[in-house]
């Protein structure tokens, strides 16, 4: 259900229900509240319709009369105000106040009555005037005139017209300047038809939160991409990486149907092995292939009924859209080794940040399947560097779920010049690398009151560890001066450097992450792992050292370390030699700490006295991966 | 040309009263019925003081009607410039002619069928309507109005018919 914080605000221009009296509440107004359940929010307290509670409302409604005075009583005389009015939706529609939803939707009258409020007018209806006579002709309406504006000042801004006059006689008029629907008043479904309306038109943001921001681009993608889910036709995403693609079908498949039931099912083409990929989709038959040792069901019959999300959807071989066209003209699907097919009801949405046309035209993509996934809509989504409006709220947020996840950290605030930072770069990543930067700040300064930017590291899109090299002091270790040289040479792994690995690498994600790139991050691994691997034997021999009265410091012994680090009781002293000195062969930089600390240097000279000969050579891994 | 004064009377009975507020206020308190709303003022005063407005507003549209074909026929711009320079004796046959063509043309006597018809079940629902609500107790809270729901439905639904029906009417005075 949506709850009251994030209702859509609508504002309703009308002259009968924006109007306020001295001394009495404005009973129309509540009236239309009532029938259409919508929350009365405006700002007008001695105009609130009398004391009434919508259960549940639908929207919120800020009243405007779209005239002057707004309270008028006999002997006032009542004059249209464009002006006014549009200075009223620019104040809503500017953002200029984060605290304050920004219109959703303009519900908007067409008939405005002025002139002079005279005893008769006024009692029949309270403040309002007689009326002239060309308020009442359609082609003079108040409300048309008022559309246009509207529509050549905020394009973006959806207006719907809300009269209970005739819609025959303007259908042509509000249609050309930009209006999305009419909704008659005194209709019996109203309400309802509200609900489709606001569903259909209206600027919401995301609800579940899941998608976070409030921009005019995000708002006009999940409104395209609700009107898909509607329609249950075939959708596709474009975007670059990590603009949450996903998510996008994720909120198309929620507002396709109220059944939750229905199956939302995800095939990654990137992840899928090209080998297999056809038996995944379309399932097989036990035998159909050597190890098909049973029935598999595929994901598109798993998805019968509901939405197959197809990810990174140019990465598809080739055979297998032969068979996925198949799928689509003729709403079967065949498993490998079947003899017959299976009908089924799947709705595809699929995801790219390629050029599929392109790929297309040079044969690297069928052009009838790109045809077939693309019948229903196609909905790009804004790259983040162009709506850098919705940063703030997306820094706090990350920061916030930072934070939550690890309770530990300190809760900090982002100071301006970090955000100008975050503001002036160009995010080839988007959002996901927006997140690995946020989260990486959180936890290397895990107690950091204020974030600031040099806290901040951009690594031109690729998602980065935290190396114990890269881990600035914490407030723990500040002031420990005890000699000039950086951190990551006196060796120190505390807790937090451990806690900063960890939490990296659970949050590392490797979807959309293409081979080359992970290969390009082999060598930073490799020093983390060295690093990791010395600072664990550096713990071991301080844990298993012997205070003598010589020593009392205690005497550093390599073969009860190796037995601690490898819980193999067993292991000669020869045998915990030649561990040590690998681990010293692993990486450079991890050879670089023979030389400064005393604790390592130590070790590995008694670990060459007990096995002369050096090691033959380095372990690396090769650009094919291959140890 | 000045938009006809039978088109204001239709305006201020149809879009202000019907629409604006009486259809506004009854689709309301079957929200409120459904339990949908809170709201005591119109809890308290609906039935006693906003139901009955039907009966002083209902003589509207029979005036309606019956004035509709005097008052928007073509005959009638034998009355203002240029027409009404004619002879006294062509305005008659002129206008007997045009009225009768446009009587002909345009399906008048439905439109006038059609809302009579409109109005009369508005009139029997509201009827049944108020029979049920004397048989009632004096309490007049939701709850125990809430088995008369139906019946507000359907008042709601004839007078909606009704409204439609009134739109249906030209709403220029036609030649053609």
């Amino acid at each position: 259900m949506i709850t009251s914080s994030v209702l859509p605000r609508l504002l309703i221009i009308d002259d009968l229900f924006g109007r306020i009296h001295k001394d009495r509440r404005n009973k129309e107004r509540a009236n239309l509240c009532g029938q259409y359940l919508i929350e009365d929010v405006t700002d007008d307290e001695t105009g609130k319709g009398p004391e009434q509670r919508v259960k549940t409302p639908v929207a919120q409604a800020v009243f405007c009369r779209g005239q002057k005075p707004r309270l008028s009583t006999v002997g006032d005389m009542v004059e249209n105000d464009l002006e006014g009015t549009l200075q009223v939706i620019q104040e809503g529609w500017s953002g200029r106040h984060p605290d304050r939803p920004r219109w959703a939707m303009i519900l908007l009258d067409l008939c405005f009555y002025t002139g002079k409020v005279t005893h008769e007018s006024n009692q029949k209806t309270l403040g309002m005037p007689e009326g002239r006579v060309d308020d009442d002709d359609p082609e003079q309406y108040f409300g048309l005139r008022l559309l246009k504006e509207i529509h050549h000042r905020f394009p973006d801004l959806p207006v719907v017209i809300l009269s209970s006059k005739p819609r025959g006689q303007v259908s042509r008029e509000f249609t050309q300047h930009g209006a999305l629907a009419f909704l008659p008043r005194g209709e019996e479904n109203s309400k309802e038809l509200l609900r489709e309306y606001i569903k259909r038109h209206a600027l919401i943001p995301d609800e579940s939160q899941e998608i976070i921001g409030h921009s005019t681009a995000l708002l006009l993608t999940l409104r395209a991409a609700r009107r898909a889910a509607l329609d249950h036709l075939n959708v596709l995403i474009r975007g670059e990486r990590g603009t949450g693609k996903e998510l996008l079908a994720r909120y198309i498949h929620r507002h396709g149907s109220q059944d939750v039931a229905r199956p939302y099912v995800v095939v990654d083409s990137g992840a899928l092995n090209p080998q297999l990929y056809a038996s995944e989709l379309f399932g097989h038959k036990r035998g159909s292939f050597t190890g098909a040792d049973r029935d598999r069901k595929g994901r598109i019959l798993q998805a019968n009924g509901g939405d197959l999300f197809l990810d990174e959807i140019g990465n598809m071989p080739m055979d297998v859209q032969v068979g996925l066209l198949r799928v689509l003209e003729q709403r079967e699907v065949v498993p490998l080794g079947a003899l017959e097919g299976q009908p089924v009801n799947v709705r595809f949405i699929s995801a790219t940040n390629e050029d599929l046309e392109s790929k297309a035209a040079t044969s690297g993509f069928r052009k009838d399947l790109l045809d077939r996934l693309r019948e229903g809509s196609t909905i790009s989504l804004q790259p983040l560097r162009e709506r850098l409006d919705d940063l703030d709220q997306l820094v706090e947020s990350i920061v916030h779920s930072a934070e939550q996840a690890k309770p530990s950290v300190m809760k900090r605030q982002i100071e301006p010049a970090a955000m100008e930072r975050l503001r002036s770069y160009h995010w080839p990543g988007n959002i996901r690398e927006l997140r690995s930067c946020l989260y990486n700040a959180v936890y290397s300064y895990p107690d950091v009151e204020h974030l600031q930017p040099i806290h901040l590291r951009f690594d031109e899109g690729t998602l980065r560890s935290p190396m114990p090299s890269e881990i600035a002091p914490t407030s723990s270790r500040a002031g420990n001066s005890k000699d000039t040289l950086p951190e990551e040479v006196n060796g120190d792994l505390t807790a937090d450097t451990l806690e900063a690995i960890i939490t990296v690498m659970k949050e590392f994600q490797f979807d959309n992450i293409k081979p080359a790139e992970l290969l390009n991050k082999l060598p930073l691994l490799q020093e983390a792992y060295a690093q990791l691997a010395v600072q664990l034997l550096k713990a071991a021999l301080h844990a298993t050292s012997k205070p003598t009265l010589d020593n009392p410091e205690g005497e550093l012994l390599i073969h009860p370390a190796i037995k601690l680090i490898t819980g193999d009781k067993s292991i000669t002293a020869s045998k915990a030699a030649d561990i040590i000195k690998r681990l010293f062969a692993l990486h450079p930089e991890v050879e670089k700490l023979i030389e400064i600390d005393p604790v390592l240097k130590q070790a590995y000279e008694t670990a060459l006295r007990l096995r002369p000969r050096q090691p033959s050579h380095r372990t690396t891994i090769s650009s094919d991966g291959s140890a | 040309m000045s938009v006809p004064v039978w088109q204001h009377r239709r305006g201020h009975f149809n879009h202000d009263w019907l629409k604006n507020q009486f259809l506004l206020a009854l689709g309301n308190f079957i929200n409120l019925l459904d339990d949908l709303i809170e709201n005591e003022e119109l809890e308290s005063s609906f039935v006693a003081v906003v139901l009955p407005q039907w009966e002083e507003h209902r003589h509207e549209v029979i005036y309606l009607l019956a004035d509709f074909e005097r008052e928007m026929s073509p005959r009638t711009l034998f009355q203002t410039s240029p027409l009404a320079r004619c002879d006294q004796d062509t305005q008659q046959w002129l206008g007997d002619i045009v009225h009768t063509l446009w009587l002909v043309k345009h399906p008048i006597q439905n439109c006038l069928q059609e809302a009579s018809t409109r109005l009369c079940e508005a009139d029997e629902a509201y009827e049944c309507l108020q029979t049920e609500l004397k048989r009632c107790s004096n309490t007049r809270s939701a709850s125990a109005l809430r088995p008369l729901r139906s019946l507000f439905v359907d008042f709601y639904r004839a007078c909606q018919k009704l409204a439609k029906a009134i739109e249906q009417f030209p709403s220029d005075v036609r030649i053609t």
